[in-house]
């Protein structure tokens, strides 16, 4: 054996913990080599100086002192309520402030998961929005310049008067064309996000402006957001002539976000549409003269066939006339309303104020983060039931590990 | 497990003081001078003994008879101990700038006397304070297998079971313990000399 392995054993040797192999090898390897004699009388030397430690006394009143706070732990006859109590808390031991910090890291962990996960709720630390520019899309030129070009054809368009009559008996072409008609079609669609101080007074103010326009309210729906800011979303419909003041006027029920027109000009298809109609009223005028001096009943038949499927292609014409008709007469606006915090009411001040209303958003969502916290024990409650009882089988077992059960 | 003892401890798992005082006079010593060879300090060693009674107090309606009494108690004393130095070092790499405080903390004021001279008491002294010292150097886990084997005589079996090792991870605790506590008292010159001697050109020369 080498002195390395053989010093390993020194220690065992000196407690006779060797196997008898182990011993006799090494007693033999000991006559032989007076290093590793010399290391187990250095050992033996050294273990002697540790064995020669005085006992040390007992402090005074060590038992004294003992005895008071044994006296002070001792169970106190308890009802079973409290008994059990005690039971828990021993089983629990006693949390040190590490463990309730642990503790508070974990929720907070668990708590900003969550938030991470549903970003809606995410945005709780504001400092300030980027500034919106208000942009207008479409064609401007077009949008403004509602001049009423003349249409150049001489196209004669039933419109409206075959709206009304959608079996267009016989009225035939060239009828009487509206104003309306011979200028360009052009549909024009609004979408505007305002935020305002008060979702109530706006939603009046909405109303008010569009009977002021003389529009209707196509759908209102108004409610609180994911985010648990409340919200309202419009679908107008304004006379075209009064979009663009409308929408003025709604800009200033708040802040406007953003803003956008978009002009979608309907003229050639319209055009197109209103000849494809003239030719199968025209149409539809012949078959019936021939209807009237048919005789045979085959013949009859079949006119008659043809003449559903050109009723059938008019009126399908006739209601998209008056679809884009009405959109043209009538701009739909998407309208957006958010409710923003109270502090953005307080405007002005500078870039101090502006430092005060952050300041004072933020303690206001703040104190909303608090509640969604105790919101959020309260919903993590079923899973910290299952946590508590890991921790309780977990801390069991530690505990039988480490001390012995007796 | 004598029937004494039974009953005891039966009486002290109902909450007997009395009966849990009786059964730990025998110990009460022992614990302190295993909690201050641990610590090096006798305040500290006091609190930690009587930490540790009281927590077996608190856990004798754990204790079901499987292991001996002496075994069970010394595993909750060893457990404190252990507690108390990885708090203390923790503690320790909080305050950086609080210097690390040896003993300087005089010798145990009460020491058994030995009928030895006043000279041979303050060499003792000596000795045994570099002697503590060179423990304290040790890592826990060694020193605790090291005081438990030489200054409380307790078996391998025991310590393993105190410490909740095997045997294997109890010699060589023990094993390493003393290679590196006789290097530390070598170092500090107080083993003899003549030793040293041989024993350094082996050490500098490898194994041969």
């Amino acid at each position: 054996m080498r002195c390395d392995d053989i010093r390993q054993l020194l220690s065992a040797y000196l407690d006779d913990q060797l196997t008898d192999a182990e011993r006799q090898s090494l007693e033999a390897h000991l006559t032989k080599c007076p290093d590793c004699q010399a290391e187990l009388e250095l050992l033996r030397q050294a273990m002697a100086l540790v064995g020669d430690l005085d006992e040390v006394e007992l402090p005074e009143g060590f038992s004294r002192q003992l005895h008071a706070r044994l006296v002070a732990a001792q169970p106190q006859k308890v009802s079973s309520l409290a008994g059990w109590g005690q039971r828990i808390r021993r089983n629990l031991g006693r949390p040190n402030w590490r463990t309730l910090v642990a503790a508070a890291a974990c929720f907070i962990l668990l708590f900003s998961t969550n938030l991470v996960l549903n970003p809606s709720r995410a945005a709780y630390i504001w400092w300030g929005d980027q500034p919106v520019g208000i942009k207008t899309e479409g064609d401007p030129g077009r949008v403004m310049g509602l001049s009423g070009t003349p249409d150049s054809g001489e196209l004669a368009t039933k419109s409206s008067q075959t709206g009304l009559a959608p079996g267009a008996e016989g009225q035939g072409g060239g009828a009487a064309e509206s104003e309306q008609a011979e200028s360009e079609k052009i549909i024009k669609t609004a979408t505007m996000q305002v935020r305002v101080a008060s979702m109530a007074e706006a939603v009046q103010g909405v109303r008010r402006i569009v009977a002021e326009a003389g529009g209707r309210i196509e759908r209102e729906s108004i409610g609180s957001q994911a985010d648990r800011r409340s919200g309202a979303s419009y679908v107008l419909r304004i006379p075209a002539e009064k979009l663009d003041p409308t929408l003025d006027n709604l800009a200033r029920l708040g802040e406007a976000v953003s803003r956008s027109v978009v002009a979608h000009d309907v003229t050639q298809q319209y055009i197109d549409i209103r000849a494809r109609l003239e030719t199968l009223c025209i149409q539809e005028q012949r078959l019936l003269e021939i209807m009237r001096k048919a005789d045979k009943v085959e013949d009859l038949l079949r006119i008659e066939s043809e003449l559903w499927r050109i009723r059938f292609e008019i009126e399908s014409a006739t209601r998209q006339l008056l679809y884009w008709n009405d959109r043209v007469e009538m701009s739909t606006v998407h309208l957006e309303l958010e409710e923003v915090d109270d502090a953005l009411k307080i405007k002005g001040g500078g870039f101090l104020g502006e430092l005060g209303r952050i300041l004072m958003l933020n303690v206001k969502r703040l104190g909303r983060l608090l509640l969604e916290m105790v919101k959020f024990s309260v919903a993590a409650l079923p899973y910290l039931l299952i946590v508590l009882v890991l921790w309780l089988v977990g801390w069991h077992f530690w505990r039988r590990r480490r001390s012995p059960a007796g | 497990m004598n029937v004494g003892e039974e009953q005891l401890v039966a009486r002290a798992q109902r909450g007997d003081v009395a009966a849990f005082e009786e059964l730990i006079t025998a110990y009460q010593k022992k614990v302190f001078n295993l909690a201050y060879r641990m610590v090096g300090n006798q305040e500290d060693a006091s609190d930690l003994a009587q930490e540790a009674f009281l927590k077996a107090f608190r856990a004798m309606p754990d204790f079901k008879g499987q292991a001996s009494f002496s075994t069970w108690l010394y595993r909750i004393v060893s457990n404190v101990c252990l507690d108390e130095l990885r708090q203390r070092r923790r503690r320790q790499t909080i305050s950086l700038d609080e210097p690390l405080q040896l003993e300087d903390e005089p010798l145990p004021r009460q020491v058994a006397d030995s009928g030895d001279g006043p000279e041979e008491i303050l060499e003792r002294r000596e000795v045994q304070e570099i002697v503590q010292q060179g423990i304290g150097e040790l890592g826990d886990d060694h020193r605790l297998a090291l005081i438990l084997r030489e200054l409380q005589g307790k078996s391998y079996q025991e310590i393993a079971e105190i410490t909740g090792c095997n045997i294997g991870t109890v010699k060589s605790r023990i094993n390493r313990a003393r290679l590196s506590l006789k290097q530390l008292l070598v170092e500090r010159e107080l083993l003899n000399n003549c030793y040293v001697e041989i024993n350094k050109p082996a050490a500098e020369g490898g194994t041969r």
